[in-house]
């Protein structure tokens, strides 16, 4: 069913029309969180309709509901397919075919910001596999010589660092956080995510040229991409190198290489939606990653002091970030 | 532990990507964890294919790389309890 809307805003996500209306709010969190995709016909039907309403209207009661998952202050829940994400003031609703988003939320409180940033990209990571868009916790670049690099791991494991220090060394960035996966003319495809780089403290500090906007609700800083060296790319074939950055306490940084199995169960939780009760669309995820992986060389790139005292040094002195030699 | 004469079957719960160097990840959805798989271990898990025994997993094994029976049933014993106790495979009811 395509749900017409109209005098709302829309924007083409990888060939998705997706259109948003919102109300009471003194800003735009829809608008922050598309600000890196295309205007499209604000007329027509819309692929994937999203509201969001600061009014007193609330959603149908979830009591019936069973818990799906955690996701830092988000707590999502789940029946017959239809997900209800509960996050400080706001409830999201997202529809069991991936084309409606309603998110009621208390303007008072709200954080717009991390609203933006966290709960509703998860409902947009929750509606897009309906549509054969996988969300991936990834970043990726493609370097000088054009082989490409997928950086992956946990939430503060290196990936935005990693990514910076190849884009000082000649890259160019698809993404450092959020990515998506999909089939294109039957090929696995990333699929960037257009959204400023969030780096921590110590991050940002190590590249002390790069200008900050502003620092989110988690103490980040946020570099716009059009302030990024390496101007960005749209989309990625399968990658020739799959880093899984690990901080460690070694003086040196060094590249071990991990075998496929490894690589792709590291990888598996970069994709954590996958797992999560009530998720369609699983084995056809897992198929696209493992096509994604199928000839990649993956190491775990092991995080020394000489990286984190001076990323952008230390990727100069890595061969292959320039790529000198074979990775 | 695996005992004889009982029928085995794989967690409806668990997803196998078979990699394409022999090697494979099992996903148990409904733990969260992912268990890598060399060759061997691929192969247990495809034996057990609707619900198989040891016996009959051990066999396979023995065909497929060409050893003795008693050195594949000695051999998959130890990969087949530990998919028990990880809720990998069940006893078939």
């Amino acid at each position: 069913m395509h749900v017409a809307t109209s005098d709302a805003n829309a924007v083409d996500v990888h060939g998705l029309r997706v259109r948003w209306e919102t109300r009471g709010l003194a800003s735009d969190p829809a608008r922050r969180l598309f600000a890196g995709f295309a205007a499209c016909a604000e007329t027509g039907d819309a692929d994937l309709a999203i509201t969001i309403d600061a009014g007193a209207r609330a959603l149908p009661d979830a009591s019936d509901f069973r818990p799906a998952f955690f996701q830092g202050n988000v707590r999502g829940l789940e029946k017959h397919g239809e997900f209800r994400l509960m996050a400080p003031a706001a409830e999201v609703a997202i529809a069991a075919d991936g084309r409606r988003i309603e998110a009621h939320v208390d303007a008072p409180t709200l954080n717009e910001r991390g609203f933006a940033n966290t709960t509703l990209v998860i409902a947009l990571a929750i509606a897009l596999r309906q549509h054969g868009l996988f969300h991936m916790h990834a970043g990726a670049l493609v370097r000088g010589d054009g082989r490409r690099v997928l950086v992956m791991g946990d939430s503060g494991a290196g990936k935005s660092t990693v990514t910076l220090a190849l884009l000082d060394a000649g890259a160019r960035p698809l993404g450092d956080d959020t990515l998506f996966l999909a089939e294109r003319d039957g090929a696995p495809t990333l699929l960037a995510f257009a959204r400023p780089f969030h780096l921590a403290p110590a991050t940002a500090a190590a590249f002390p040229a790069l200008p900050t906007t502003s620092r989110d609700a988690n103490g980040k800083s946020e570099i716009a991409l059009d302030a990024l060296p390496g101007r960005a790319i749209d989309r990625m074939s399968a990658p020739d190198v799959v880093l899984f950055p690990v901080v460690t306490r070694e003086a040196t940084t060094r590249a071990v290489p991990i075998d496929a199995a490894e690589a792709f169960g590291q990888a598996l939780r970069s994709i954590a939606l996958v797992a999560v009760d009530g998720m369609t669309h699983k084995v056809e995820q897992l198929a696209l990653l493992r096509a994604l992986l199928a000839n990649a060389r993956a190491f775990e790139l092991h995080l020394g002091a000489d990286w984190l005292a001076d990323p952008a040094g230390a990727a100069e002195r890595l061969p292959w970030a320039r790529g000198q030699s074979p990775l | 532990m695996v005992a004889s004469n009982t029928t085995y079957r794989a967690g409806a719960d668990v997803i196998l990507t078979e990699l394409g160097d022999g090697t494979g990840v099992l996903l148990h959805l409904g733990t969260k964890f992912y268990y890598t798989l060399n060759a061997t271990g691929i192969a247990a898990w495809k034996a057990l294919g609707g619900g198989a025994s040891h016996e009959a997993i051990a066999s396979q094994i023995a065909t497929k790389f060409q050893i003795d029976a008693e050195t594949a049933a000695r051999d998959i014993e130890p990969v087949l309890n530990e998919m028990l106790t990880e809720g990998l495979i069940a006893r078939a009811v």
